[in-house]
């Protein structure tokens, strides 16, 4: 009986299925259907892979593989992703050229895929920093720019003076580099840019069909963030400029107190008047050496100062105050926002610290589903206030149950006139009335109104 | 409490789990609870308006729409669509990629570099690293910056951003189809029948990989020089597996593993694969277990044991029932392998044909495996399924049981239903000694499922009404007794 020994066997075999070519594809061949299937394409460092790599292109193995046996020309491609600033990072690393570290490590990596065992057809390898790959590259650069999809522009880019480079939005921590620790600067650079948002809708529609991990297709969509809303104008009290805001919730538009503009905002120099231009010029000085990442954390303290401005809220012409704050960014929207302090939980934390007015215009609206309004039937618009006792030695709450409906709910009643608006009377006067009980200390008042429709009357 | 309202109703005490939706007459309970957790809580949700003049009394929703027509007739307001997308920035002020093809002429601008001047080739550099300012290392390259306008041919210098790295990988797909063409980028033709990719993975790049992907498949789609919008009609994303101490696997961490090390520890590559898919699921992250490549190891040396006792046994004439065991146990496994590898359940793909081959060790300690048509197809039937997963075994298999052509094109055993149909059983059930329901069940259901079944039947909850019951005893094949006090 032959012993099993996978060293010799498996070189035997790779070597057989090589002279075979028992993996090559021929294009042409259309007599069976085909599967095309792979794995993305590794770059080159100088690790190679790890078993965890392994474990992924093996995925993809497994499926062409049980393709081509179930009667399909199946083909997997193999390919290095050669161009790029981790085998730049990994040369400098080395002290060779970038060409001859990528052509070392190389060897490597075709000697770990070959031994694994993948049916790929090697006949047909390509590297992207082949001559005769980016020759198509650089063609497909041209396609774009011939049909307006490739542009330079000035941008703002975060810049590490030590490093000598541009860093990413992500590598900024705390205003400093994340490689060396030096402050970093926003330098304006030219640069060249895809116009990848003139696709954004289209690619964002079609994201649904897609038979992909779930999770990608969420990613995408958060990425690519559309928002459905307006924009709207406020004329500047005193000026003849008009700052537009971008908002989803118009709805909200008559509690907006104040508006914010970013730091970077173009209006916000011209709006300062004698008394607050060095605080804001500081401000601005300031929000400049913190990253967007930073910006955006909701759990940080709101900073920000008044610049002199007022602008018109256009649906009932009231003057609010114009503010300067980082937690508004200059390229999302227009840079600019209205700030609903009662319904927006970062407005509301800012008209908190800096006293600003807070003004509900959204009342909650429910309906009891387990006893829907009735065509039909009447309803009546009362006035209610509710008392919810809780008894903190048996943790449980004080309700009241109808004998002959099947209701129970808190103490509820009726605000008489008696009670002047004394809400918190009135609930007293309730739970005595309802419930006997007397010794009844009032906490407080758990927000505001709501509009609720239910099916009891009130007596 | 007055007399008349004692009579129609009562003050009770109710705990929060009590205090339920279904229960309450109380549209608005989840904001009572929301408040009383946190009294700062702001009220962000849907609603009607107030202190909103004309509009009060309006739901929101109505009133978003209502108030931009406001504004858009008055000429300060519309509807409008923002994105948080940005633009792709390719320019990279590094060495090592692909030069962007432009020309810097004074009069013309920014001008292409023609496409049959194409490549612009990257020039070698005496010093490619970085040198800071707003340039790349090619512009130490004056050979190669200065150059002529396309347009005019007078003087002027090329662009020295090289292009971002996921420009090359956005399109490669589509070159794999057409690698050695010179005379364009792809053949629309041959990517007309290849396309789009039927199966594409990775662990990484879900974001802007995938979407430059997508993007300039819709721009070639638009050029009709693909015919699909979409590159990639399957994408599977997948997990990593982690380090042994369920870190990620990181060159600076030390704790990775390199395969070529396992393989040459005398495992082999088929042992690795085999562990590599039966570890987890492909979307769980799972640590690395060191024992798990020799346990792969030593399920494949039992199928290979049992291929060669298979090889050196006698012809056999099986009873019927041992041959209808061997087929059940074969075309089982073949229905179950087939399904799990179309829906990407590679790890019980693995579970299943080792439980196959525990059933036919059973088999051969009862002295059962011998040659016969019967074995014949149980054993290239494994073979078949395992292939993909151990290639190079099932190869040396395949050709020892006397087959000539390779094992990995064509051959993929087919399953007969007629073995899949389990019998059913029937089981009595019994509350307090009283048959009350007779159910038929599969025979291999397991305990669990059969008491869940017996307490779920109608007639039986009659019999139990709201009580729990204190025992539910299961007698293997026959009966469910429910005993209530």
């Amino acid at each position: 009986m032959k012993r099993y020994n996978p060293i010799e066997i498996e070189k035997k075999w790779q070597d057989v299925w090589e002279k075979n070519q028992t993996y090559k594809v021929d294009f042409s061949d259309h007599t069976k259907p085909k599967y095309y299937g792979f794995s993305m394409l590794p770059g080159i460092t100088g690790a190679g892979i790890h078993t965890g790599h392994g474990r992924t292109f093996q995925f993809s193995d497994i499926k062409v593989r049980t393709k081509r046996q179930q009667g399909y020309n199946s083909y997997s491609p193999i390919g290095w992703d050669s161009f790029g600033l981790p085998v730049e990072n990994y040369a400098i690393k080395i002290g060779k050229t970038p060409r001859v570290a990528h052509d070392e490590a190389l060897v490597n990596f075709k000697n770990q895929l070959k031994r694994l065992g993948y049916s790929y057809d090697w006949s047909k390898e390509i590297s992207t920093a082949d001559p005769k790959y980016y020759r198509w590259t650089q063609w497909i650069f041209n396609q774009l720019f011939e049909h307006g999809l490739a542009y330079q522009k000035q941008s703002p880019q975060w810049w590490c003076e030590t490093d000598q480079t541009v860093l990413a939005n992500e590598q900024v921590v705390d205003g400093k580099c994340w490689r060396c620790g030096n402050p970093v600067i926003k330098k304006n650079l030219k640069q060249w840019f895809f116009k990848i948002t003139d696709y954004a809708d289209e690619i964002l529609e079609a994201t649904d069909d897609l038979n992909w991990t779930e999770m990608v297709k969420t990613m995408q969509k958060n990425w690519i963030g559309k928002s459905e809303g307006s924009e709207v104008e406020f004329k500047i009290d005193g000026h003849d400029d008009i700052m537009t805001v971008f908002t989803t919730r118009a709805d909200t538009l008559f509690g907006a107190t104040f508006v914010v503009l970013a730091p970077e905002h173009e209006l916000v120099k011209k709006l300062v008047t004698d008394e607050t231009r060095k605080k804001v010029e500081e401000y601005i000085l300031q929000a400049a050496r913190k990253s967007e990442i930073e910006r955006m954390n909701e759990t940080r303290e709101k900073t920000g100062v008044f610049t002199g401005g007022y602008a018109i809220n256009p649906v009932n012409g009231e003057n609010v105050p114009i503010w300067v704050a980082d937690y508004v960014l200059s390229g999302y929207g227009t840079g600019a926002i209205m700030a609903v302090p009662a319904h927006d939980d970062r407005d509301n934390a800012f008209a908190k610290k800096f006293d600003i007015e807070i003004r509900e215009v959204i009342l909650p609206h429910r309906i009891d589903r387990n006893n829907p309004p009735v065509d039909g039937k009447e309803q009546v618009f009362r006035r209610a206030v509710q008392g919810i006792v809780y008894d903190p030695k048996t943790d449980k709450y004080l309700c009241v149950q109808w004998k002959k409906q099947p209701w129970t709910a808190f103490v509820v009643g009726g605000v008489e006139d008696q009670d002047r608006g004394d809400l918190i009377a009135a609930a007293t006067r309730e739970i005595r009335e309802e419930t006997g009980y007397k010794n009844i200390k009032p906490i407080r008042v758990l927000g505001g109104p709501v509009v609720s429709e239910v099916p009891f009357c009130l007596n | 409490m007055s007399e008349a309202e004692k009579d129609i109703q009562e003050a009770i005490w109710l705990n929060r789990s009590e205090i339920t939706p279904q229960r309450m007459t109380c549209a608005e309970l989840d904001l009572w609870w929301d408040r009383i957790d946190n009294p700062e809580a702001l009220y962000v949700g849907e609603g009607v308006l107030v202190n909103s003049g004309a509009f009060d009394d309006m739901e929101t929703s109505q009133a978003r729409e209502e108030i931009v027509a406001w504004l858009e007739q008055r000429g300060v307001g519309r509807m409008k669509t923002t994105y948080k997308m940005r633009d792709w920035l390719i320019s990279r002020q590094r060495y090592w990629g692909a030069p962007i093809p432009i020309i810097h002429c004074p009069e013309h601008g920014a001008v292409a570099v023609p496409d049959d001047q194409l490549p612009v080739i990257l020039p070698e550099v005496e010093d490619f690293k970085p040198k800071g300012g707003a340039t790349s290392a090619l512009a130490s390259a004056t050979d190669w910056v200065n150059t002529t306008c396309p347009k005019c041919g007078k003087p002027a210098k090329r662009e020295t951003d090289t292009m971002d790295g996921y420009a090359c990988s956005s399109w490669y797909h589509l070159r794999y189809l057409d690698p050695f063409n010179d005379k364009q980028a792809w053949d629309p033709e041959v990517e007309n029948h290849w396309g789009p990719v039927d199966f594409y993975n990775g662990a990484d790049h879900a974001v802007a990989h995938l979407l430059y992907a997508r993007f300039w498949q819709r721009f070639f789609y638009k050029l009709g020089l693909v015919s699909h919008p979409e590159p990639f009609k399957r994408m599977m994303y997948n997990a990593y597996i982690l380090a042994t101490d369920g870190t990620k696997m990181s060159k600076s961490r030390g704790n990775t593993i390199d395969p070529l090390e396992i393989m040459d520890s005398g495992y082999g590559a088929d042992s690795l694969r085999v562990y590599e898919m039966f570890i987890a699921p492909y979307d769980l992250e799972a640590p690395w277990d060191t024992r798990g490549v020799p346990g792969a190891y030593r399920f494949l040396n039992r199928v290979w044991t049992l291929v060669q006792e298979y090889m050196d046994s006698d012809e056999k004439t099986l009873e019927k029932s041992d041959e209808n065991e061997i087929l059940v146990i074969a075309n089982k496994t073949i229905k179950k392998v087939t399904a799990d590898i179309e829906d990407e359940k590679f790890n019980t793909a693995v579970s299943a044909m080792m439980e196959a081959v525990n059933a036919y060790y059973k088999l051969k300690e009862k002295g059962l495996v011998g040659k016969s048509e019967t074995w014949t197809f149980a054993l290239e039937g494994l073979l078949q399924l395992l292939a993909p997963f151990a290639p190079h075994m099932t190869e040396e298999l395949w050709q020892q049981l006397g087959r000539y052509d390779t094992i990995h094109i064509d051959h993929w055993p087919k399953w007969d239903d007629k073995y899949l149909q389990t019998d059913v059983m029937t089981i009595i059930v019994q509350v307090n000694g009283k048959l009350r329901a007779k159910l038929e069940v599969p025979k291999d259901s397991s305990e669990d499922e059969i008491k869940k079944q017996a307490l779920e039947n109608e007639n039986v909850k009659v019999f139990v009404g709201d009580k729990k019951p204190t025992k539910v005893i299961y007698v293997l094949g026959r009966l469910v007794s429910i005993v209530i006090s």
